[in-house]
């Protein structure tokens, strides 16, 4: 007789490598560097690891136990845990999270195309800011670039987590190789040794300083993801008995240590090919896509080799942002099986939806980094919400059913409740309202205009927009959410439907 | 502080860090590997 297909996750090397892949992403390999040199190296590192314990920790673990404990994507977690009439809470997060995806798919695409480019040579010897601007507005290459990783995408969703788990068990195992291939190029180049040294020394004068909070605690939100609703997600396929704590710790250590190989990788190199430090400097300062597609392509042109490292770095960058938009689209399909949805037609849903909303972006980087700066602050809404819940539930009531079971390696103490209920939304709010006064600075006359795509007003404005839709259909949907598997005492088992 | 020194800190803070959590979870793992 066959053995009866898991419904969840298969191995524990497997869970593991899923979880680090939905965390790790591109906010390690091109924000990270960039932030720990600007904000004082091994003081950004140090302020980082403190904002994971009080702000991503914290709501992981939240996220982790709505997910198992309701067995629904965000929507019908908030409307198992906290009652119907929060259910926008949780449709806000997987909407969110999937306006994200739609975008995010699109430096796949410029991605694939500079794998392409590598392999071809064709940039050598370009101005390579016009390179990039050809690449990413308009460009039919790039756009079926996008388009043909998210009918890849399908087909890992459509065949269920045990093709998850292998495509994460394949392509962690070889971005660790290749981050490691380019971390060891990028300390041996001559000079690189001043690069490691501004990466890891501690200018404890910048731990004083507020940005430097503030931007590790933006780091934390957008690259490990707390609010995300990944890893709830993901938790609804995880066995009833396994260790909670543990699996939201290898996400926040996985994801760090990740983001220092990436700085291994990116800053010594940096810092040997820069003329001078202060050039060195202001590279870090032009930005994601400026470092990445700009400094850093220009960078591998002048390397021995370069043409191999570049190829490497791109497949790197391109693994990392695979496996977190699994991890994404995860959210849109488990939201839509929630309502009697049948896997294929889930997935056909999360596909449809990423084709329409993010082919605007796929083809004009204004639009691109429009959504990434809304739905970029937006998401911050989402670890108030999760701290708003568990307040709602009752923290000392979560933390005893469902944070410290016997299974759990790692007990959680009231610090817990006094994070995950109020440092963490508290600090978040704090970000969300230093975003909008930096955003008002950039645009003193037209910070108010919706048409500034880059100001606060088109944020403010889309963000409105979309809970205005959500109180407005916030019963139906939570009405049209099937089952009920949340039970108040401990973790139901994985339900069938998922199997 | 010299910069070894903060390097090590650092990387005993993340790696170190990781390293531990992936060696408790496999620990973990012997004693109940029906659960993952």
């Amino acid at each position: 007789m066959p053995e009866k297909k898991s419904a969840g996750f298969n191995s524990r090397l497997g869970l593991m490598m899923t979880l680090i892949g939905g965390s790790v992403g591109t906010g390690n390999i091109w924000r990270f560097p960039r932030m720990a040199a600007l904000n004082g190296g091994g003081a950004f590192v140090i302020a980082l690891i403190i904002a994971s314990f009080v702000v991503a920790l914290p709501i992981l673990n939240a996220e982790m136990l709505l997910g198992r404990a309701t067995r629904h994507s965000g929507a019908g977690a908030f409307r198992d845990f906290i009652g119907e009439k929060y259910t926008w809470m949780g449709t806000f997060m997987v909407s969110v999270c999937m306006l994200i995806t739609a975008y995010y798919m699109a430096i796949l695409g410029w991605v694939f195309r500079y794998i392409g480019m590598s392999l071809t040579g064709s940039y050598l010897g370009k101005d390579l800011a016009l390179v990039f601007d050809r690449t990413v507005n308009g460009n039919v290459l790039t756009y079926i670039c996008f388009v043909i990783p998210v009918l890849v995408l399908a087909v890992v969703l459509y065949k269920g987590i045990g093709s998850i788990e292998k495509v994460n068990t394949v392509m962690i195992p070889a971005l660790f190789l290749i981050c490691t291939i380019l971390a060891i190029r990028a300390v041996t180049l001559p000079g690189a040794l001043e690069g490691v040294k501004y990466f890891f020394n501690i200018d404890w004068h910048y731990l004083t300083v507020p940005t430097t909070w503030l931007n590790a605690l933006s780091q934390c939100s957008w690259s490990i993801g707390p609010g995300f609703c990944l890893t709830l997600a993901y938790a609804v396929y995880t066995q009833p008995k396994s260790d909670l704590s543990l699996n939201t710790s290898l996400q926040v250590f996985g994801n760090q240590s990740f983001a220092i190989m990436a700085g291994l990788m990116v800053l010594p190199a940096v810092f040997a090919m820069a003329p001078s430090t202060e050039e060195a400097y202001a590279a870090c300062a032009s930005g994601n896509q400026g470092l990445t597609f700009i400094t850093l392509t220009g960078m591998f042109q002048e390397m021995p080799g370069g043409r191999v490292l570049s190829v490497l770095f791109f497949t790197g960058l391109a693994f990392a942002a695979f496996t977190s938009a699994i991890g994404m689209c995860n959210v849109g399909q488990t939201f839509l099986m929630d309502f009697g949805w049948s896997r294929k037609k889930a997935v056909i849903g999360t596909v449809a939806f990423i084709l329409a909303v993010g082919t605007p972006s796929a083809l004009s980087l204004r639009i691109f980094n429009n959504q990434d700066w809304v739905w970029g602050v937006a998401l911050l809404l989402s670890t108030i919400f999760l701290g708003f819940a568990m307040n709602r539930y009752g923290l000392e009531k979560v933390r005893i059913t469902f944070l410290n079971q016997a299974e759990n390696e790692w007990k959680m103490g009231r610090w817990w409740n006094v994070c995950a209920g109020w440092v963490a939304p508290i600090m978040t709010a704090i970000m969300i309202l230093w975003w909008m006064a930096q955003s008002i600075a950039w645009f003193p006359d037209d910070w108010w205009n919706p048409a500034n795509l880059d100001g606060l007003a088109t944020v403010v404005l889309q963000t409105v927009l979309l809970l205005l839709l959500l109180w407005g259909t916030n019963r139906k949907i939570a009405r049209s959410i099937q089952n009920k598997y949340f039970n108040g005492k401990d973790f139901p088992e994985i339900p069938e439907e998922y199997r | 502080m010299s910069w070894i020194l903060s390097m090590i800190i650092c990387l005993s803070l993340t790696w170190g860090a990781a390293g531990f959590v992936i060696y408790k979870m496999i620990q973990n793992g012997k004693k109940n590997s029906s659960n993952p």
